[in-house]
């Protein structure tokens, strides 16, 4: 079937997600090796990668990190090859021991690497501006602003690569990632095919590069100075200068016209943001000497026109992050950029004022307000029930255990839905190495109960070194394995432990209790809608010594109601005492399943059986047992 | 009135529970394992049963004692209100096997669901002596199971609830003297869930339960060997195994006494209809003593069927009973005095039921 990422209609134009314009300027390149590791925003490029691979005769992977599959796609750069390796900004982080060398060694085929930023951390835990990491790496930046940019830079990027031996890295954004534009499709790229590596063939990492590392960037700073993705708009001589890239572009322009001052404001939108166009950023600030700075989220750009300022010895006033003009709620530096955030700079800066926040009017008649939701699981999620029962262990041993988070679904947990369980929270990972410290605790009178908790996919990722370093050591500690069979946070994408690739290709599923024991920990395995059997196997294993692992089975309940028919569950109207059972609407509040609801009109629980999966657990938690289930296994 | 947050404050968290059990199970926000109760989430009600009925709050003994026993003469200040004493041994060897001294035990608890005074029993079964289960038995050949001594604190009242969900009504309940507390007091604050003409109350002799540290110990002893039962017969534990019996002193033992038992000002369940304890000068024989009407007929058909034997109590072995009660109820004062000075008020210290035993007028 034709789509938008296949079409070969140079010219045409087309409605595409910021994604989409990434896989299709990659496609147009000629791709022909991607990685990733699932990570939002980023996570669609790779499905989309890997549902044209057939048509286009491109590999695609889901790797078990960021780091082998930056690794995976070098290798395939040195053979020659296209590749594409994509990851969010956390993932930079993964690979960034790999990424460090990367510039040393440089690159063969063209290699590009998408870093997906999240400001705002609209689905991660934390907001940072992985430019830094382009920047500390010595890897030239590129930023698109619009989706049109997205493709061409992506596209352009493979031939950068190609012709410095250099990776280049794309930063993207949740905005740009996942809004949606126009695009101006363009001609597919033939692929060649890999290179015979010979014996003196290397790729190496070694310092004694360093020097040609810098003389290639000086080299394509020179390309960068002329490129076309840095654009300028305004009057001839601005009285003030805005300089930003990424999503600031369309921000600036729309808080310009907004405040109708284009006649008095110019916008230089850099998309080859490092290494700078050094000339090109000073002739504008030649022509006007007031600037102010707009990028999402760190200074970036800022810092770096301020050093250009201080080189070439020029009076330029700045405005924006330092200067405290562009700043959200949470203050400059942090958080997304939008039209407010930028038209509240520039109208403090120009002394104009601006129209008001509260000019959008609510028609109390038709307008609905959007009720106030907890961040919480899924109805019949597997990961509420394994927090109720790890909560109920936890209280009745009555010793304070403590549960060191990680990164998944079950991150939720830590919120209302998982009863504020978690007591930590880092990266991929990050829960176990804490567990197998905290582990190790008891001879400074640490004696609290210690638990990690982790997903599958979470497990394959980051936390075998882990639980080795906690099993090597004999720290005390519960790793609670949260196996809901998906990687499903980003989108069920599969994992070592489905066995199955992003082509689709069905191998062996790896066994987590299989790599577990191998490693030497005592394994067992709950499934965790058995609320009580599993809050007593929880109970029973933090009393022991030693790494104990529990693997909390269950299907995600998003991807089993994918399956077939869902169970049913209904409340039997007779028996709910209602308020007058003393249980405190237990279901609702205490269980907090979202398909538990009260129906005020009756008095009376209720499952609303559009949103319930069919777990059944309200059912063995009912007092009255009041609560039916029909047809779960 | 006070609910579960108090009940977690005044009781759980000063280390004051007996485990009876009674709070949990009744509703979904207490929740129990091996010998730990905790109320896992805030419930917000003001006015909780679970803390009306627990035998550790604020318990009102002369009252909750009329209300049961009524008017019955005859009240010892040491071993409670009582109508006879006897040493009893049951007398079918069906119905002892397993038991530990005389079976009294469980032969009156078979006799009662026998005869139709139960339907039902809230029992306490363990598999190795060690590690206690409350059940709720509805067929006379599986109280079987649940005979011989628990020595290990276990949760047997969370049963009754059961029992009432399953529509059980008339119900028997073996208990220790805290549970028995906490049945009559359940009975006082909610008469509907727990009727006492329904209810069939058999107390045990009880001067301290353990802690799991028992369990982990006795583990350790049999090193590695399958623990197949306990029993402590005067002053020795002993530890048997497939290999064999290994003894001990019973002073390993009560190092692993629960320290909330140090507050239980009853040795004898003197609230039972009958009670029951070992009569350690007579191997094989049990002490059973009638309270009540409701006892007094159990006792009748248990003669009537044959199953069990009595005879007359030795005066001198009675005064040996109530001077053992004496001293626990003397240190047990003590106790409750210390922590009424640390604000907590169990009892009324003033009543001349806890006067006398400290002021010397009892002999």
């Amino acid at each position: 079937m034709q789509s938008v990422l296949t079409i070969n209609e140079p010219g045409t134009q087309v409605l595409m997600m910021g994604n989409e314009a990434i896989t299709r300027g990659a496609l147009e390149a000629g791709v022909q090796f991607c990685s990733s590791y699932p990570g939002s925003p980023s996570a669609e490029i790779l499905s989309f990668m890997a549902a044209t691979a057939k048509t286009f005769g491109h590999y695609a992977e889901w790797s078990t990190n960021e780091i082998v599959a930056i690794e995976a796609a070098t290798a395939a750069s040195f053979a020659g090859l296209r590749a594409l390796c994509i990851m969010k900004q956390n993932g930079a982080n993964v690979a960034a021991d790999f990424l460090m060398s990367l510039g040393l060694s440089g690159c063969r085929g063209g290699l590009v690497v998408v870093f997906a930023d999240d400001p705002e951390s609209h689905s991660s835990t934390n907001e940072f501006d992985s430019r830094n990491l382009a920047r500390w790496a010595e890897l030239p930046l590129l930023e698109p602003g619009n989706f049109q940019e997205a493709k061409d830079m992506t596209k352009w990027a493979f031939e950068l690569s190609e012709q410095t031996q250099t990776p280049v890295i794309i930063r993207s954004v949740t905005r740009i990632c996942h809004g949606r534009g126009n695009v101006v499709l363009g001609d597919f790229l033939p692929k060649k095919p890999a290179n015979k590596l010979g014996q003196w063939d290397k790729l190496i990492a070694l310092n004694p590069f360093h020097p040609y590392t810098h003389q290639k960037l000086a080299k394509i700073r020179e390309i960068f100075e002329t490129s076309p993705f840095n654009t300028y708009t305004g009057p001839e001589n601005p009285e003030l200068l805005i300089l930003t890239s990424g999503t600031g572009g369309f921000y600036s322009q729309e808080a310009v016209s907004r405040l109708g001052v284009a006649d008095r404001v110019g916008v230089l939108k850099l998309g080859t943001t490092c290494p700078l166009p050094a000339k090109l950023v000073k002739s504008y600030l030649e022509k006007c000497p007031r600037v102010l700075v707009v990028e999402e989220v760190d200074p970036f750009l800022e810092h770096n026109v301020m050093v250009l300022a201080a080189q070439k010895e020029m009076l330029v006033k700045f405005f924006g992050k330092a200067s405290g003009h562009i700043k959200g709620p949470g203050g400059p530096g942090t958080g997304e950029l939008n039209p407010d955030v930028v038209m509240d700079g520039l109208s403090a800066v120009l002394g104009v004022a601006r129209p008001s926040r509260n000019d959008v009017v609510v028609d109390p008649e038709k307008d609905i307000a959007i009720p106030a939701r907890d961040l919480t699981f899924c109805a019949g999620c597997p990961h509420r029930a394994s927090f109720f029962a790890t909560k109920n262990a936890l209280e009745i041993d009555g010793r304070q255990g403590v549960v060191m988070g990680d990164i998944g679904c079950y991150t939720l947990g830590g919120a209302k839905a998982g009863h504020f369980l978690l007591s930590s929270l880092f990266c991929m990972g990050g829960g176990i190495g804490m567990a197998s410290g905290m582990g190790k605790l008891e001879q400074f009178g640490f004696n609290q109960p210690v638990l990690a908790m982790a997903g599958d996919s979470t497990f394959f990722h980051a936390c075998l070194p882990g639980l080795v370093n906690a099993r090597w050591n004999n720290s005390k500690m519960l790793f609670l394995i949260l196996d809901n069979e998906a990687t499903a946070m980003t989108g069920f994408q599969p994992h070592p432990g489905t066995g199955q690739t992003a082509m689709g290709e069905k191998g062996a599923p790896f066994s987590i209790e299989g790599i577990c024991q191998a490693m030497g920990a005592d394994v067992y395995i709950a499934d965790p809608y058995d609320v009580a059997a599993t809050t007593e196997k929880i109970y029973e294993l933090i009393q022991q010594p030693g790494v104990k692992v529990l693997i909390l089975r269950r299907t995600c309940a998003l991807v089993q109601s994918r399956r077939g028919p869902k169970p049913k569950v209904w409340v039997d109207q007779e028996k709910c005492l209602g308020d007058a059972c003393g249980c405190g609407r237990f279901c609702s509040k205490v269980f907090g399943c979202p398909a538990c609801i009260w129906d005020a009109a009756a008095g009376k629980a209720r499952i609303d059986e559009v949103v319930c999966n069919g777990c059944g657990v309200c059912a063995s938690l009912c007092p009255q047992g009041a609560i039916q289930l029909e047809g779960r296994d | 009135m006070r609910g579960g947050k108090e009940l977690k404050e005044e009781v759980q968290d000063k280390g004051f529970c007996t485990l009876c059990g009674l709070c949990v199970g009744r509703c979904p926000y207490i929740k129990s394992l091996e010998d730990k109760i905790a109320v896992v989430f805030p419930c917000g009600i003001e006015e909780g049963k679970c803390y009306a009925a627990c035998p550790r709050t604020f318990t009102d003994w002369d009252t909750v004692e009329q209300q049961v026993l009524g008017d019955v003469d005859g009240r010892d200040p040491l071993i409670g209100r009582y109508t006879q004493v006897w040493m009893a041994r049951g007398i079918n060897p069906e119905l002892t096997r397993g038991t530990q001294d005389g079976g009294t035990v469980t032969t009156l608890i078979r006799t009662a669901m026998a005869e139709g005074m139960i339907e039902g029993a809230v029992l306490t079964a363990t598999s190795d002596g060690l590690a206690p289960q409350a059940i709720l038995v509805t067929e006379a050949g599986e109280i079987g199971k649940t005979a011989g001594s628990k020595y290990i604190a276990a949760t047997t009242l969370q049963a009754l609830h059961q029992a009432r969900r399953t529509g059980v009504e008339k119900v028997g309940i073996v208990g220790r003297p805290c549970q028995v507390m906490g049945v009559r007091k359940y009975q006082t604050v909610v008469p509907e869930e727990c009727n006492q003409d329904n209810t069939l109350v058999i107390g045990l002799f009880c001067m301290w339960a353990l802690s799991y540290g028992f369990r982990d110990y006795v583990r350790q002893e049999a090193g590695g060997q399958e623990v197949t039962g306990i029993a402590i017969p005067k002053g020795e534990l002993q530890i048997k195994t497939a290999d064999g019996t290994i003894t001990k002193s019973v002073e390993e033992a009560k190092q692993f006494a629960r320290s909330a038992c140090n507050l239980c000002w009853d040795v004898t369940s003197e609230l039972a209809d009958i009670s029951v304890g070992a009569a350690e000068f007579a191997e094989g024989w049990n002490t059973l003593i009638v309270r009540s009407e409701r006892g007094w007929a159990l006792l009748g058909k248990a003669l009537k069927a044959g199953v069990l034997e009595i005879k007359e109590y030795p005066p001198a072995m009675l005064q040996e009973l109530r001077m053992a009660a004496l001293g626990k109820k003397r240190r047990v004062v003590a106790e409750l005095n210390r922590i009424q000075n640390e604000g907590t008020s169990m009892v009324d210290l003033t009543s001349p039921r806890f006067k006398s035993v400290v002021e010397g007028e009892v002999n």
